[in-house]
């Protein structure tokens, strides 16, 4: 190439960084040499593939999924997982029926000392009112031990949440 | 180091994972234009950068803050790919067809071309020294600014402006010594 010739002034005259100057003799240059009109298409079209070069790369969410399967740390789990797999379930149940059962014991044990001995004969007024006293205390314990399971479930929920299994092994 | 880097550092030490994960998201693409550049478009680069994320969580509790976060992080997966480079480099396979270029409505076969061009470009850009080679790679493919390069690669920012410039040039030359057909613009085959 002709020392004549700009060609290394090209890509700063694409970069914008020559004085004005500079970019003047660029300008004038260019509208007169074929040559460097070619190079200037050159590395208008290369700086054109290196803008492409970022769409080579995989996007973050692709990244952290195989980094999340192969080695990393387990999801945050759904509720539906956590709350609803038939263990804890189970689990749950029979804490929130122990805590029930822990409430209400002493009124339970009063209703059935008081109706034992006499289960064969019709009720007297007063054991039909505290029969109907311990059914609305049972239906009152759905609601007890439906709450006491929501507040469990929640907890656990919370918990499982936290819980970071298997984070960076292999 | 920036107080939000540190906040981020720490956590992810103590064994906050959003924090690290976080971490990685913000040098994601510094990372992978880091192994790229290693690597090369030859390279297994997406198995390399799993790599680099494991390397950087265990060497993270090392980490005392005296470089900024991204120079750590470039320097942790330059090595990384360094040393994986070494290791694999006799089964070094060629890179897959790359399924993101499928995008949305693009005409298919300009996406070829588009793909096409970018692998001959990368295959030039594995003729350059390798800073010239690393600062493209963080400038194009990593989409960091000059200033941040020179941060992260720890050098002025004039060595930063004179290793791309550098860089294109040779490019230049390259494209036009092997014929500048499949550069010209629309990418078509040389």
């Amino acid at each position: 190439m002709n020392d004549n010739h700009i060609e290394e002034l090209i890509p700063r005259y694409l970069d914008d960084e020559l004085s004005d100057d500079e970019r003047s003799m660029v300008a004038a240059h260019l509208a007169s040499c074929a040559e460097c009109r070619s190079s200037l298409e050159t590395f208008t079209a290369l700086e054109e593939s290196l803008a492409e070069l970022g769409a080579a790369v995989p996007s973050w969410k692709t990244a952290e999924a195989r980094f999340t399967r192969g080695h990393g740390f387990e999801k945050r789990r759904p509720l539906a997982s956590i709350v609803f797999n038939a263990p804890v379930f189970l689990g749950l149940s029979f804490i929130a029926f122990g805590i029930v059962l822990f409430l209400r014991g002493r009124l339970i044990l009063l209703s059935l000392q008081s109706l034992g001995p006499r289960l064969s004969t019709p009720l007297t007024g007063f054991e039909e009112a505290l029969s109907r006293l311990f059914a609305a205390a049972a239906g009152a314990d759905v609601a007890v031990l439906l709450s006491i399971y929501v507040l469990l479930a929640l907890a656990v929920l919370y918990a499982g949440n936290e819980i970071v299994v298997g984070f960076g092994r292999k | 180091m920036s107080d939000n880097d540190r906040t981020l550092v720490e956590k992810a030490i103590a064994g906050d994972e959003r924090s690290f994960a976080k971490i990685l998201e913000e040098h994601y693409r510094l990372i992978y234009s880091v192994v790229r550049g290693i690597a090369g478009s030859t390279g297994d680069t997406e198995d390399v950068v799993q790599e680099v994320f494991i390397k950087i969580f265990r060497a993270l509790p090392g980490f005392r803050g005296e470089a900024r976060l991204s120079t750590w992080i470039y320097r942790v997966a330059r090595n990384e790919a360094l040393n994986a480079l070494e290791k694999r480099r006799p089964s070094l396979v060629p890179l897959k067809d790359c399924e993101e270029l499928a995008d949305g409505d693009e005409d298919p076969a300009a996406a070829h071309r588009r793909k096409v061009t970018r692998e001959r470009l990368e295959r030039l850009m594995e003729r350059l020294d390798e800073p010239q080679r690393m600062a493209l790679e963080l400038r194009y493919m990593g989409e960091r600014s000059y200033e941040e390069i020179a941060d992260i690669m720890d050098i002025p920012l004039g060595t930063v402006k004179t290793y791309i410039y550098r860089g294109k040039l040779s490019l230049k030359r390259m494209m036009t010594a092997s014929g500048a057909g499949a550069f010209e613009k629309g990418g078509g085959e040389s």
